[in-house]
């Protein structure tokens, strides 16, 4: 019964001070009245004025690292893969191209390939003139000049597997102004293209194209076969030129000199040299007398030890042809010519050049 | 105080001049009438004042934002206390700023001012913001971190300490 009476008092006096009613509010608000110096005043004003003049009075929180490099390091990020991505899409749209172009020259050469056989016939003549042409043209000394031609080629065996490579080694003569190319140029540019011509078709390769991808390894082989034969073509040629060489010489040659010359002797020993040539002549083995003596000079003692060595009623003979050649006659008893050499003058002797023989 | 914010310093003269009495006084009863450490305090909470402007949001009095600067600092100047020196269980009056009351009110003020000293911190904050700025006890709940219920526990506590004191005086 206290504790309720002690609980209403309480709440009583909490609702009459809370009304601001109570003795104890009017006794406090009477008693302070206690205020702030004037200097304090006038700190705390001067200190609130000063604030607002300078306008950077909320400094910002100190940023991470990563924060502050977060920005710098993302653009950094995007440009690497940016530029990384135009250089593979450039080089995607140059292999392309490329691919392209390769495409079109095929689909030009099976056009021209495909035309009635009648309105086709001179074109393997002009196809190998200019297969040829483009081996030996003095014109094009440059191996990217030589290049396109040898990229030509194995660009339509690859696309043509069934077409036949012109033979080059059978075609018909060219024009004596083509004989007269030098032979080791034509080699050496069909080297160049035999060098040159799987890097270009490498350029070709990467084409996403599957028929492109299946032919790529054909077109490789047939790319090799092809410089291999061309190869080969150019040095039998450049051996057929020096023979044409040598024959015109021989027929065109202005007079002879009036004494003949007296050959020197050759670094091979004479008796050596005359059982050499007197054993091939024995087995009429010209082919390899022709070959070995082609290049080396042919001494008068060997010659003449040759006719002793085959038989001692032979006898040489020397003559000086018209125009500049010279024969080497072996003579029987009868003066019947059993074996006759074309020679043609060196520096150490005579250079064979022709043969003839009677059985 | 927004327009203090943007800059306007006239409009914190008006705002300084309605609450420096009260906040004076605040640090007063809590510093037991060291006149030197409350203005220290005083002219703290401005200078927080000033610095925190853009933060303040006029979804609150601004007298419940004031008072929880001052409520903040006064709990640091504690910590600060309690680490140093003991603390004052006697109020000094300062007669210094007493306008000369008479013989009669300034034994009336003794006894007051005796009675506050001698309740806890938390019941006689809850006395001085009622009796100086009038909040009501969802504000000083909030200044106290505490819930409104507990504010009127503590403010029945101390109205029947005061009532004792005062009845016997």
């Amino acid at each position: 019964m206290t504790d309720e009476a002690d609980r209403e008092g309480r709440d009583q006096e909490l609702d009459s001070y809370l009304a601001g009613s109570s003795r104890l509010s009017a006794r406090y608000r009477a008693a302070s009245r206690e205020t702030p110096a004037p200097e304090l005043d006038r700190a705390v004003l001067e200190h609130a004025r000063a604030a607002v003049r300078t306008p950077t009075a909320t400094p910002q929180p100190r940023r991470s690292w990563q924060q502050r490099w977060a920005v710098p390091v993302g653009i950094a990020a995007t440009l690497l893969v940016g530029i990384d991505l135009a250089w593979r899409v450039a080089d995607q749209s140059q292999a392309e191209q490329t691919l392209a172009e390769s495409a079109a020259q095929v689909a030009s050469s099976k056009t021209e390939q495909r035309v009635p056989a009648a309105a086709a016939m001179p074109e393997p003549q002009e196809r190998k003139d200019a297969g040829a042409s483009s081996a030996f043209a003095d014109s094009a000394p440059a191996d990217q000049e030589v290049a396109e031609p040898a990229l030509a080629e194995p660009a339509r065996q690859a696309y043509e597997p069934d077409r036949q490579l012109p033979d080059r080694g059978t075609a018909p003569a060219q024009d004596e102004a083509d004989a007269d190319a030098d032979a080791s140029g034509a080699g050496a540019r069909t080297e160049s293209a035999l060098r040159v011509a799987p890097d270009t078709a490498m350029d070709a390769a990467p084409a996403a194209d599957t028929y492109a991808a299946a032919e790529a390894s054909q077109a490789e082989d047939a790319e090799v076969v092809a410089a291999e034969r061309a190869l080969n073509v150019a040095r039998a040629r450049a051996a057929e030129r020096r023979d044409s060489a040598a024959k015109m010489q021989m027929m065109a040659a202005p007079p002879a000199a009036p004494e003949p010359p007296i050959p020197r002797r050759s670094a091979v020993s004479a008796k050596a040299t005359a059982e050499d040539v007197a054993a091939l002549l024995r087995v009429r083995d010209f082919d390899t007398l022709r070959s070995r003596y082609a290049a080396a000079a042919l001494t008068r003692q060997a010659l003449e030890g040759a006719a002793d060595i085959l038989d001692g009623s032979l006898n040489l003979r020397l003559i000086e042809d018209a125009d500049g050649s010279w024969r080497a006659d072996y003579l029987d008893a009868d003066q019947q010519m059993r074996c006759a050499l074309r020679l043609r003058p060196a520096e150490d002797g005579w250079l064979l050049v022709g043969l003839a023989t009677r059985p | 105080m927004l327009a203090y914010a943007g800059g306007n310093a006239v409009a914190f003269e008006r705002l300084y001049g309605r609450h420096k009495d009260a906040l004076y006084r605040y640090f007063l009863r809590h510093l037991h009438g060291r006149p030197d450490m409350a203005a220290e305090l005083f002219q703290d909470v401005w200078k927080n004042l000033v610095q925190a402007r853009e933060r303040y949001r006029a979804d609150a009095p601004f007298s419940a934002w004031l008072y929880r600067l001052a409520h903040n600092r006064l709990v640091d100047h504690y910590r600060q206390w309690r680490a140093t020196e003991a603390v004052p269980d006697t109020l000094v009056a300062d007669t210094a700023l007493q306008p000369e009351p008479s013989a009669m009110r300034g034994e009336q003020l003794q006894q007051l001012l005796a009675a506050l000293n001698a309740l806890p911190v938390e019941q006689r904050e809850i006395i001085v913001l009622r009796e100086e700025r009038d909040l009501t006890l969802e504000q000083i709940a909030e200044i106290q971190g505490v819930g409104r219920e507990t504010v009127k526990s503590r403010l029945r506590y101390a109205l029947a300490k005061l009532r004792e004191v005062l009845d016997d005086g």
